[in-house]
């Protein structure tokens, strides 16, 4: 396992302890309560599509500057000190498909073609996978997102973009990941010690893909 | 003459069959095959690699029941539903015994019985997700109990119910004593109902309490009921799962002490694993069969 990873629980557990941060569940009402104008979340730590996907999807009342439901402004972007991604979106064609090059023709579309892609950036305050696309829209004021109050935080996506390394990449990330942040809870709730937490990881890690061992 | 009766006798017997037939098909279609076949994917290693490759089946033997019975992990979960059934069931057949005596005694003279026969069962019309999730926004860290609680000076911060045992187990105990303690009140109630109150009426002309009247007379005449009540209760509580599944997210949380055998069994279809997935449920299915005759031969050996 990665020293990073010992040491990001290291440290979630000094701020655990002092109580500078909560334990909520990735996607728990506890996690998400945090969003709202009124909550006294000081921070989140998050991907791109945390901020109008999640951030964005906070009821709040009617919003008086544009009619919307939706949570604007109170927060802003920043970057951490390491670039990371996290989640992504796919288009996949169903295998048998009776018109394949019908479906090819629209997956090009929706992968390379610039205006669509630059749509949906100005739409979903998405990150698309082009890079010309997504230099344009960061010096473009038009793309600032609403719940960081007009802010543009597409330049700093682009240069993190540059920084993601890609080399330890496994289709196992994700169950891994999520399990690990699980099984560390009951560590940093002090339920668990930091070895008993880690056998927990490995053996909800095997349920989840027999073929693997430890 | 003779000949005729017993053929018009035959032909009317024939639609006895014809009226099971319905049962028996949806039966074997939906109970039987699926028994059969799960003990026979027991015996095979087969299981979705990531979700989309197919791995097996191969024939592995007694593989899986090694694998499952090796890790010491049945027992922890197995424990875990015991103990949240047994919180959960004491209260619950207190409270119903009480209710059902209340109910069925006429010299109390209770009125509106019918409407709170009713209301006692209404817990039950709910689905037991949704009722898990209200609790789960109820006792959340930020939810009104904790706000409420906080209010009126009893901690000083947030509690949270759901990082510790003995909240947790308390919290899946409750809710499943709240759900189905009116429809173990209304077996109950039928059961005291069906006894002859003039075994009530020779019991006072002696002289006899209620309390000697409810375990002299009620408790006993009630045990087959009774018996019935703790058995199927005692199934029911070995599959629980909604309830702690919604509750803890699927975690079984903290630290698995609320991990039920039916959500391990679930934790297992993630990868779609057929072959460790029917191990568990052939080994579920000797609990219940062993707990089930254990408690039938305690009731029927004490009744003689």
């Amino acid at each position: 396992m990665d020293e990073n990873i010992k040491t990001w629980v290291d440290m979630s557990k000094e701020m655990v302890d002092k109580g500078q941060t909560g334990t909520a569940d990735l996607w728990s009402e506890d996690w998400s309560k945090g969003f709202a104008k009124d909550a006294d979340v000081f921070c989140y730590f998050g991907p791109a599509w945390l901020i109008n996907f999640s951030m964005g999807a906070v009821d709040d009342g009617v919003n008086e500057d544009d009619g919307s439901r939706t949570f604007a402004g109170g927060w802003g972007a920043t970057v951490g000190p390491q670039g990371f991604y996290w989640g992504g979106t796919w288009i996949c064609a169903a295998a048998g498909t009776d018109n394949p090059t019908a479906v090819a023709e629209i997956m090009r579309q929706m992968t390379t073609n610039e205006e669509v892609l630059t749509d949906i950036v100005k739409v979903d305050n998405d990150f698309v996978n082009n890079k010309p696309a997504m230099e344009a829209a960061a010096t473009d004021d038009s793309f600032a997102f609403k719940p960081l109050g007009g802010q543009n935080p597409l330049g700093m996506f682009c240069e993190g973009a540059e920084k993601i390394d890609l080399s330890n990449l496994s289709e196992y990330d994700q169950g891994c990941n999520e399990s690990f942040q699980l099984a560390m809870k009951e560590y940093f709730e002090g339920n668990a010690s930091y070895d008993d937490a880690l056998q927990a990881f490995y053996k909800s890690v095997t349920e989840k893909y027999p073929e693997l061992s430890y | 003459m003779k000949e005729k009766k017993t053929g018009s006798a035959l032909r009317h017997n024939r639609w006895g069959y014809f009226f099971l037939i319905p049962f028996f098909v949806v039966f074997i279609v939906f109970q039987l095959i699926p028994l059969v076949t799960t003990i026979y994917n027991s015996f095979f290693e087969h299981y979705f690699k990531n979700g989309l490759t197919e791995i097996g089946p191969n024939f592995v033997g007694l593989e899986n029941y090694k694998t499952l019975l090796g890790s010491g992990d049945v027992l922890i979960y197995f424990k875990n539903t015991m103990i949240m059934w047994v919180m959960g069931f004491v209260p619950q057949i207190i409270l119903s015994l009480l209710l059902a005596a209340w109910f069925s005694d006429p010299s109390l003279r209770l009125k509106g019985k019918k409407f709170f026969q009713s209301v006692i069962y209404l817990p039950n019309l709910i689905m037991a997700s949704a009722f898990s999730m209200l609790f789960f926004a109820l006792f959340a860290e930020t939810g009104p109990i904790n706000s409420l609680l906080m209010q009126i000076g009893l901690i000083s911060g947030p509690y949270k119910f759901l990082s510790h045992v003995v909240s947790t187990r308390a919290l899946i105990a409750f809710m499943t004593c709240l759900m189905w303690f009116g429809n173990t009140t209304i077996l109950l109630l039928a059961g005291m109902l069906g006894i002859d109150q003039s075994l009530y009426e020779a019991a006072q002309v002696d002289g006899a309490s209620s309390t000697q009247i409810f375990f002299r007379i009620t408790l006993p005449i009630l045990r087959p009921i009774l018996l019935y009540v703790v058995i199927t209760s005692l199934i029911g509580g070995l599959q629980l799962f909604d309830v702690p599944q919604i509750l803890t997210n699927g975690q079984g949380g903290p630290n698995r002490t609320t991990m039920t055998l039916i959500m391990y069994l679930n934790k297992h279809l993630y990868s779609k694993n057929y072959g460790i997935g029917g191990a568990l449920s052939v080994i579920l299915f000797f609990i219940t069969g062993v707990l089930s005759i254990i408690v039938f031969r305690i009731n029927t050996r004490s009744q003689q």
